[in-house]
């Protein structure tokens, strides 16, 4: 019997007891459901929780989309395959041991933009870091939604892993980005698609994926590379500029 | 070299298989680039910026996939938007590339389509007005497919819609065609200078189809529901589309198509029309004996005087009326050798029609004595449990069945109504049994579409004319050849 084994406070939270949903998107790794508020949880392989708002199975079942969605208190229904619940784990969604910014860098693979334009825009989201620009920040997080390739586009990757870096380590960071969260999580809306929309969403709450903390907080980027065609890659970019802008 | 783009509407593939996909395209022979993206609006700067952003992929929204292609040819091109497409087709198994399933509700549409302007609600009536008043909250216009909407719900939302400056087309609209996107059952008309308002469905579709094939088309058509113009409901949407109408500098003609309005809601039409500034033909079937024109305005007997009105006065010409459009006597002669073969004691007309405002517009081209009977298949008397005849043809077919035993009957009057949603084949689904009817009676019929639509206005009229059925162009006309065989020239 397929089982949930671990989930992040996020993912509890949108998840109670008897709520429900539909399957939205199936992959080989994970299954996109959206729940009726309009809340969004994934439901992947074992392993670290690959996004904040992610649930930890022993298997991804097999399910097509559109398929109902409840969840009962000892279980989660998906279409036909029913998932044990009892005995899953919610883990708070904290930084693992913090090194020091500076070693974290050092320690963290160097990354090309995978593009001029998001080297530009990443670039410019770095000074912004740098001169302690919230407005000029926001402006640059703007122009980087939504930007290149991948079903979470490359600009967003980089976005969530500098808001992951300045969350981090970015000391009065946190206050500013908290004040221009809501302004940047309607701006993803329309400018982003519906998945990388949710990353960004959390990020701007402080919400990361498990293997982007440890990556963040100790310079170990092996789990965030299995991300995706090019997102570990991207996300990484953005750790390195907001870290390197910082220093 | 050319460029061309294919748009995979909410269409989530993982990242990787997108990128696999980019990279296969890329090595085709002739091939000169390629980009695979969602279309974010940033990422539409990018294909413009590579000159790639065709209009296609420039209405696009974030959570559709866009495959643009640059190539030596346009062959090279659609093959490989082919191959593009059947790579995508290939990965639609689960666990392999990803699937999405359709929104369920409206919030989940919304957020997949951020841009909607316009909801379509088809859901059962007693559910439509909340799902209505939602969608008008959200700052969209409504196309109320649904029946079954009390008067009071329908007077609400039209008051809403109009203090929110957007359109309520219905309750039971099935057809509308706005900014030449065609909503419901419209046809594939062409877009052009005349603006339509509609209280019924298939008198907007007779009207629009006439008019493409006229040579002109159509900049909107906006469908209000057959009980805008009651008294209860005040003609908001008729009074409202005017307007919107009147002030669109594309629209250069306007015609208002229905039964005539209440007496009280007559006159605000009229005077809604009369301050539009341009030409309105009135279709009010039912209202008038015989045309007349006044300033501005002209005032029609049938659907198809309104699209010829419509027709004459864009070009700067008086309208005039028109019987038949086969020249000389031809639809007379042909309908005397008819009767000349008939057994003299048949004289009856059963009309069995799909579309409402065709059936009566029938019934006032016909005598009105009692063997003269036009059914309206799409009354709610026939459709309870049972699909719109313009989708299924069972209870029309086995009413043809039995007119071919009624030994009063001289013709069989019946329209086949074409367009996006009606049935795939209607004239093949009716054939089998309008040859059995013909052998014993005339089978009179018009066909309400054009040769864009997917069934094919010429295909259809080859199909009937084989079952040995008499195909005249219009509603109107059709109605009249039936009165010509049952009682030759008045």
């Amino acid at each position: 019997v397929p089982e949930v084994l671990r989930l992040g406070r996020l993912a509890a939270a949108r998840l109670p007891a008897h709520a429900t949903g539909f399957v939205h998107s199936v992959f080989s790794s994970a299954i996109n459901v959206e729940l009726t508020d309009g809340a969004w949880v994934t439901f992947q392989g074992p392993g670290p929780l690959r996004a904040p708002f992610a649930l930890a199975c022993t298997r991804v079942v097999e399910v097509r989309p559109g398929a109902l969605v409840t969840r009962e208190v000892d279980a989660v229904q998906m279409g036909s395959c029913r998932l044990r619940f009892d005995r899953a784990r919610v883990v708070a969604s904290s930084w693992p041991h913090v090194w020091d910014r500076q070693v974290v860098l050092a320690r963290l693979p160097v990354v090309a933009p995978a593009f001029p334009l998001l080297a530009t825009r990443a670039r410019a989201l770095g000074v912004a870091i740098t001169r302690a620009d919230a407005a000029a920040f926001a402006a640059a997080a703007r122009e980087l939604l939504g930007l290149g390739p991948g079903l979470t586009p490359s600009g967003d990757d980089c976005l969530v892993g500098a808001l992951a870096a300045l969350s981090c380590h970015g000391g009065g960071w946190r206050e500013r980005v908290s004040a221009l969260g809501p302004s940047l999580a309607m701006a993803a809306r329309g400018a982003t698609t519906r998945v990388a929309a949710e990353f960004v969403t959390c990020a701007l709450v402080e919400e990361f994926s498990e293997p982007l903390r440890r990556a963040t907080a100790s310079g170990d980027a092996a789990d965030l590379f299995a991300f995706g065609a090019t997102s570990g890659h991207d996300t990484l970019l953005g750790v390195r500029t907001a870290l390197s802008a910082l220093v | 070299v050319t460029t061309a783009s294919l748009v995979k509407p909410s269409c989530y593939r993982d990242s990787v298989a997108l990128l696999r996909l980019a990279r296969e395209l890329k090595v085709l022979t002739g091939v000169v680039e390629v980009a695979v993206l969602m279309a974010t609006p940033a990422n539409k700067e990018l294909l413009d910026g590579a000159r790639l952003l065709t209009a296609d992929a420039a209405t696009a929204g974030p959570n559709d996939l866009v495959i643009a292609v640059r190539a030596a040819t346009s062959a090279v091109v659609e093959a490989t938007l082919a191959e593009a497409e059947a790579a995508l087709a290939r990965a639609q198994t689960p666990l392999a590339g990803g699937l999405t399933a359709a929104p369920r509700t409206l919030d989940q549409a919304l957020r997949r389509f951020p841009d909607a302007s316009l909801a379509l609600i088809s859901v059962p009536g007693p559910f439509a007005a909340a799902e209505a008043r939602r969608a008008l909250r959200r700052g969209l216009h409504v196309m109320l497919f649904s029946d079954n909407v009390s008067i009071a719900d329908e007077v609400a939302l039209k008051q809403q819609a109009l203090a929110a400056g957007l359109l309520l087309m219905g309750p039971d609209c099935g057809t509308a065609i706005l900014n030449g996107v065609p909503l419901g059952f419209a046809n594939a008309v062409p877009r052009g200078a005349i603006g339509i308002v509609a209280a019924s469905g298939t008198g907007l579709q007779q009207v629009s189809t006439l008019l493409a094939r006229l040579g002109e088309g159509v900049s909107h058509a906006i469908g209000v529901g057959g009980r805008d113009a009651s008294a209860e409901v005040g003609g908001l949407m008729t009074l409202a589309a005017l307007e919107v109408l009147a002030a669109d500098a594309r629209t250069d003609v306007l015609v208002v198509v229905g039964k005539p309005p209440a007496p009280e809601i007559r006159s605000r039409v009229e005077d809604a029309a009369r301050r539009a500034g341009k030409p309105v033909v009135l279709a009010q079937l039912g209202g008038e004996t015989r045309a007349t024109s006044e300033a501005n305005l002209v005032r029609v007997t049938t659907l198809e005087d309104a699209a010829h009105a419509a027709v004459a006065l864009r070009h700067g010409r008086r309208p005039e009326s028109v019987a038949f459009t086969e020249p000389h006597d031809a639809v007379p002669r042909r309908a005397r050798a008819i009767r000349d073969h008939l057994d003299p004691r048949r004289r009856g007309v059963l009309g069995l029609y799909a579309g409402g405002t065709l059936a009566h517009e029938a019934a006032l081209l016909l005598p009105h004595r009692p063997d003269v009977r036009i059914v309206d298949l799409g009354d709610d008397q026939y459709t309870r449990g049972r699909p719109h005849p313009m989708l299924d043809p069972s209870l029309r077919i086995e009413m043809l069945e039995r007119a071919a035993t009624d030994e009063d009957l001289a013709v069989v009057l019946i329209d086949v109504v074409l367009g996006y949603g009606s049935a795939r084949d209607p004239a093949g689904d009716l054939a089998p049994a309008l040859a059995r009817a013909a052998k014993t009676c005339a089978v009179v019929a018009s066909v309400v579409g054009t040769d864009g639509d997917p069934q094919g206005l010429a295909a259809q009229t080859g199909q009937l004319e084989a079952a040995g059925v008499w195909v005249l162009p219009s509603n109107a006309q059709a109605a009249r050849a039936a009165a010509l065989i049952v009682d030759g020239p008045r």
